[in-house]
């Protein structure tokens, strides 16, 4: 346990905490895109998922009990990623104390020099979506427990939260890309002489999150599938 | 004054064994009562301290640069020296003493020379245990390249990067010992004097570059790793901050200085292109392989060199000396191409440079090829010059490299004043008058993790428990006398700045004590010196204040040394009446323009030694034996 | 050729600022670095105190050299050093930027000079084999792959300069101790100490001050010797096997003194 302690205070090891929650949550969404295609198959198909989620291993556990402890899983991968990007931030913004007066950038992609602010407009934008869609709180589209296609219909019927939730998942590859090569590069399992399959397959990745993601709301919102109104 | 070089009396084979069997020892419990300062973290200086520290020694290093791992052992290219015999090409201990002695033109000490032939295979085996990443072949054995003046291969390197990877070994080890508390590192400290009590050296006054505060440290042995003075010439191949203040300092304590007039010129270096330059860059004498050397036969020709045809280019080095051709020695080819210069024949504006080209060896050899073999040789080339060496031909001009004169040291590597060393470059040094490459770092690492580790007992058991420390007055004297001139140097305010006095010296000194000497010109420098010196102390002007880090006051106090520094050379050049190695007398020359040595009247160590500010300097001469190896003449013919 | 020099000025205690110059008649073959000299050489005989930097060897081996020029460490130009930048790499009137490192790891001394004695400090906790000068076995004995010692050199031919720290958005010296970490673990001489190594040297980065990586690459961009950032994973690794897997540190347990 000591060992591990030390582990977590130095930078390298809360690199590591971050690569490994980062790559969880990563394997999540992959999971929470399959299950969103299913939009495609009908209603019925995909209310049908939705309850399955709720008994997978429930002979053995009963009710949901599987399903909790994977959003504990999540919800820890979550906060620990943050907690441990706040700790680096803080050290990092007291290793550089003063700015310099001419500041450029040569090497950093994109992405990379983005990972604060689009990490920040994930966090904001899980809020919105659990209040949404899982705990139903958030009262601007009508929101019934189980019927997880009607739900989703009606929000993105209304046009605009499609297109900030497709605003969002791009935000969501952007993160990606630098994330997922990021992991390889923290893991060092990145080289030079393997970095550009690398770097493509991160940004394969966050391209069929994107698409897989945005398809959905994409659909709803043009009326290509969708409950009749 | 007798200078006893301790040398036993006992075949050079056995030097080194019957010394080290017969010499006072200290044991491992008795050594952390001794301190010991180093100052300099070269790779003599920082093999030194690493290795007196692990042996249990208090070690106090001291170096001018912001990090031990800065000194300019790091900008050695091409390798270092060992008779490890791994090509199987007929290399031993007594080959490479051999080439060795007769590089330096028998002006070299043969117990020394052969002591560091000797040494030179455990360096290797030293060095590579301590992870200094030496060229593998691909079956994993190391790998020899060969360089110039020899017939076997046995030059070890790490890329063109050798001399920065063995000192980051020692740097290494040093900061091992730091860890460990056994050696405490002083950087951005500049060593102002050395303490003498009782004719002991017992300390020495420091210059905190950062504060300015003169500080006193005693030890029971002062070992300078000071380097070399190349910078008396202001543009060198050494680095900008190099200088000869501690060893002069020491000098001026008493220590004797030998040979201060052999200066190695390295021939391949990128010439001068502006008053304004700072230093010369050494391109690796490697070129000189595939490189033809030639300079236009018209005078002042402004034609590109593609646009020359073959008739009117004049390779000289081709024409003169037919069986070696471009790859005459360094010391020849510098002299050379000195001559076709002053003949008027030089490129550019400055008429000082000469062409090597690559056109002949592309077009015989593809450019491929080339590339294989010198692409980060041009690559550099073209960063620093615009040049493209692929398309038009390197211009060169030789440069100050190294100098194998220093202080005086027995075989102890101890000065004439007791329990002060010198090793490294700063010694005179095993070289003679004239160094062959890839020999510098051996001996620097020779001197530092296998010599002076075993010797310096033999003088420190001599003084146990006389234990002297800074409240001694003698410091307070010495740190006194250091302030004042430092204060004299401030309060000056005169017109001119300590660098428009080192530009003017390193003029003087590279036109009348540079390639090539003569009895005129060295007499026309002593007049001029003095003069300069006169003028520096009325008229210079050091800018900001004592009391923080203050670059101009440095260069000052380092200047000041140089201009007296600079008269002892063009003296000992001038007593020294015959040519040998790199100091070629005009007056001097066989017919074919080769040196002529004078074994009869110089074959002996010129070691100088101090008078006082008025008096003339003393020559005390130490006999050189040859015993071992007769004296011939070189020919490159 | 005529120029601006904005350049940081600051002095021990006091809070520095970006003060401008102007210099003229430099030919393009000049360096920055002899410009700095000319304009110190004209402000001593103005009586002004000239501006500190460091340089030493001026051949981009020696590491001391460490300007950020108009926002690049070392300037213009990939594979350099402070004192490779010539004039030429500038246009004729341009205002040019010189500042100090930014780290609070590596403080300004004066001017454009900093302390580095934080790398200094790395290497002292584990940055080296323990090999006592003394006879040592026949290096043939043990060969050692050419890729591997090529590698291995690779990550060896760090100059210690520091740019990856000043290029760093963190302000982080994960490169710098990921080279020395990874020139030693690639060797077998190395690998004796290859745990604690890793572990001492990444706990002291942290506590000298520097930041973390986020894998920017602005260092490897911006090192003159091209040290990549591969030898940053090959850290990770180690130090990662060294805190979870590796026995249990027993160095002081053995000594008798």
């Amino acid at each position: 346990m000591n060992r591990i302690k030390q582990f977590y205070g130095t930078a390298v090891g809360k690199k590591f905490v971050v690569a490994l929650s980062g790559i969880m949550m990563a394997g999540f969404l992959v999971m929470h895109m399959i299950g969103n295609l299913k939009a495609f198959a009908g209603e019925e198909k995909l209310d049908h998922y939705a309850a399955y989620l709720r008994d997978i291993g429930q002979d053995m556990f009963g009710h949901e009990t599987v399903l909790w402890l994977a959003r504990i899983g999540l919800l820890v991968a979550v906060l620990a990623h943050i907690i441990t990007i706040v700790l680096l931030v803080k050290q990092n913004h007291k290793a550089r104390p003063v700015k310099y007066h001419i500041q450029k950038s040569f090497a950093a992609t994109f992405p990379a020099r983005m990972m604060r602010v689009s990490g920040l407009l994930l966090l904001i934008f899980i809020v919105v979506h659990l209040a949404q869609f899982t705990f139903g709180s958030w009262l601007s589209t009508p929101f019934e427990e189980g019927k997880v296609y009607s739900n989703i219909s009606q929000a993105f019927g209304a046009g605009w939260l499609a297109w900030f939730y497709i605003f969002m998942m791009f935000i969501v590859c952007l993160h990606l890309y630098h994330g997922l090569w990021s992991f390889f590069q923290t893991f060092g399992i990145d080289n030079p002489d393997r970095n550009k399959p690398l770097r493509a397959l991160a940004i394969v990745v966050s391209l069929v999150l994107f698409i897989g993601f945005s398809s959905v709301p994409f659909a709803f919102a043009t009326g290509m599938i969708g409950v009749a109104k | 004054m007798e200078l006893n070089s301790k040398i036993p009396n006992v075949p050079i084979q056995e030097a080194w064994r019957t010394h080290l069997d017969s010499i006072n020892l200290v044991g491992p419990k008795n050594r952390p009562k001794y301190d010991i300062i180093v100052v300099g973290s070269g790779l003599a200086g920082a093999s030194a301290a690493a290795s007196l520290g692990a042996m249990g020694y208090n070690v106090k290093l001291f170096c001018f640069q912001d990090s031990p791992r800065r000194a300019h052992s790091i900008a050695a290219q091409g390798g270092i020296n060992a008779s490890k015999n791994y090509r199987n090409d007929g290399d031993s201990t007594w080959r490479l003493f051999y080439d060795t002695q007769k590089g330096g033109d028998f002006r070299g000490r043969e117990a020394n020379v052969y002591r560091l032939a000797e040494t030179s295979t455990e360096i290797i085996d030293q060095c590579v245990s301590q992870g200094v990443p030496l060229a593998r072949e691909y079956g994993g054995n190391l790998a020899n390249r060969s360089f110039g003046g020899v017939l076997v291969e046995r030059t070890f390197y790490a890329r063109g990067q050798t001399g920065q990877q063995l000192l980051l070994g020692a740097y290494q080890a040093l900061e091992e010992q730091v860890a460990k508390g056994k050696v405490k590192q002083y950087p951005r400290t500049e060593m102002h004097d050395i303490v003498k009590i009782d004719g002991r050296c017992r300390g020495i006054v420091v210059r905190d570059l950062m504060t300015g505060e003169i500080q006193t440290h005693a030890a029971d042995a002062v070992v300078l790793a000071t380097g070399g003075y190349a910078n008396v010439y202001h543009r060198s191949t050494n680095a900008v901050n190099c200088n000869v203040t501690a060893a002069w300092r020491a000098h001026k304590q008493g220590s004797v200085f030998a040979n201060p007039c052999f200066v190695q010129i390295h021939p391949t270096c990128i010439p001068v292109h502006g008053d304004h330059q700072s230093k010369l860059t050494l391109m690796s004498e490697s070129l000189r392989n595939d490189g033809r050397i030639w300079v236009p036969r018209k005078k002042g020709d402004s034609r590109k060199p593609a646009h020359i045809p073959e008739d009117e280019r004049f390779y000289y080095l081709e024409e003169r000396y037919p069986s070696f051709g471009n790859l005459v020695p360094r010391d020849v080819a510098s002299r050379a191409a000195k001559k076709v210069c002053d003949d008027g024949y030089g490129l550019g504006e400055t008429g000082f440079g000469v062409y090597l080209d690559f056109r002949d060896a592309i077009a015989k050899q593809g450019k491929a090829a080339i590339e294989a073999k010198y692409g980060n040789l041009f690559d550099m080339y073209k960063d620093i010059t615009d040049d493209d060496p692929y398309e038009t031909p390197f211009k060169i001009y030789p440069a100050p490299h190294y100098t194998m004169g220093g202080l005086w040291v027995d075989y102890n590597l101890m000065t004439n004043v007791q329990g002060l060393y010198a090793i490294g470059e700063a010694n005179f040094s095993d070289h003679g008058a004239n160094r062959l490459g890839a020999s510098s770092l051996m001996q620097c690492l020779a001197d530092g993790y296998f010599i002076l580790p075993q010797t310096i007992g033999d003088y420190l058991r001599d003084i146990y428990q006389q234990k002297i420390d800074e409240d001694h007055p003698e410091f307070e004297k010495h740190a006194d006398a250091v302030s004042a001139k430092i204060d004299s140097l401030m309060n000056i305010q005169g017109t001119r700045t300590p660098l428009s006095f080192q530009k003017e010296l390193g003029e003087i000194m590279w036109q009348y004590c540079g390639m090539s000497r003569n009895a005129t010109d060295l007499k026309k420098a002593l007049e001029l010196i003095p003069k300069l010196r006169k003028e520096f102390w009325s008229d210079v002007k050091v800018a900001g204040t004592k009391d923080s880090l203050n670059q101009s006051l440095e260069r000052a106090g380092r200047v000041a040394d140089f201009l007296e520094f600079a008269e002892l050379m063009c003296k000992d050049a001038l007593e020294r009446d015959e040519s040998c190695g790199c100091h070629l007398r005009e007056e001097h020359i066989h017919e074919d323009g080769e040196a002529k040595r004078n074994d009869e009247k110089f074959s002996h160590v010129a070691a100088w030694e101090w008078m006082g500010e008025d008096a003339d300097h003393q020559l005390h001469a130490e006999k050189l034996s040859h015993e071992a190896l007769k004296p011939t003449t070189r020919s490159y013919k | 050729m005529n120029f601006t020099l904005s350049i940081w000025r600051q002095s021990p205690g006091v809070p520095g600022k970006m003060v401008e110059y102007k210099v003229s008649d430099i030919s393009a073959e000049t360096s920055l670095l002899e410009t700095l000299d000319m304009l110190n050489e004209e402000l001593t005989l103005k009586g002004e105190e000239p501006v500190a930097f460091d340089s030493d060897c001026r051949e981009g081996i020696c590491g001391a050299c460490s300007l950020v020029v108009d926002g690049r460490a070392h300037g213009p130009g990939k594979l350099t050093t402070s004192c490779q930048i010539f004039m030429r790499s500038f246009t004729d009137g341009q205002t040019i930027h010189l500042e100090p490192y930014r780290s609070a790891a590596l403080p300004v001394v004066k001017d454009l000079v900093v302390d580095r004695t934080a790398f200094d400090r790395i290497i002292q906790s584990g940055g080296f084999i323990s090999a006592h000068s003394g006879p040592k076995p026949e290096p043939n004995s043990m060969p050692i792959g050419y890729d591997e010692l090529e590698e291995s050199m690779d990550a060896a031919a760090c100059i210690g300069c520091a740019a990856c720290v000043a290029a760093c958005p963190n302000g982080s010296a994960m490169l710098f101790t990921a080279a020395k970490i990874g020139h030693l673990g690639l060797l077998p001489q190395g690998q004796p100490e290859r745990d604690q190594r890793a572990r001492e040297m990444v706990a002291k980065m942290d506590e000298e001050g520097f930041g973390a990586c986020t894998n920017y690459a602005e260092c490897q961009d911006a090192c003159p010797k091209g040290v990549s950032i591969k030898f940053i994973g090959r850290m990770n690794k180690d130090f990662a096997k060294a805190m979870l897997c590796a026995e249990d540190d027993r160095r002081g347990s053995m000594d008798v003194n």
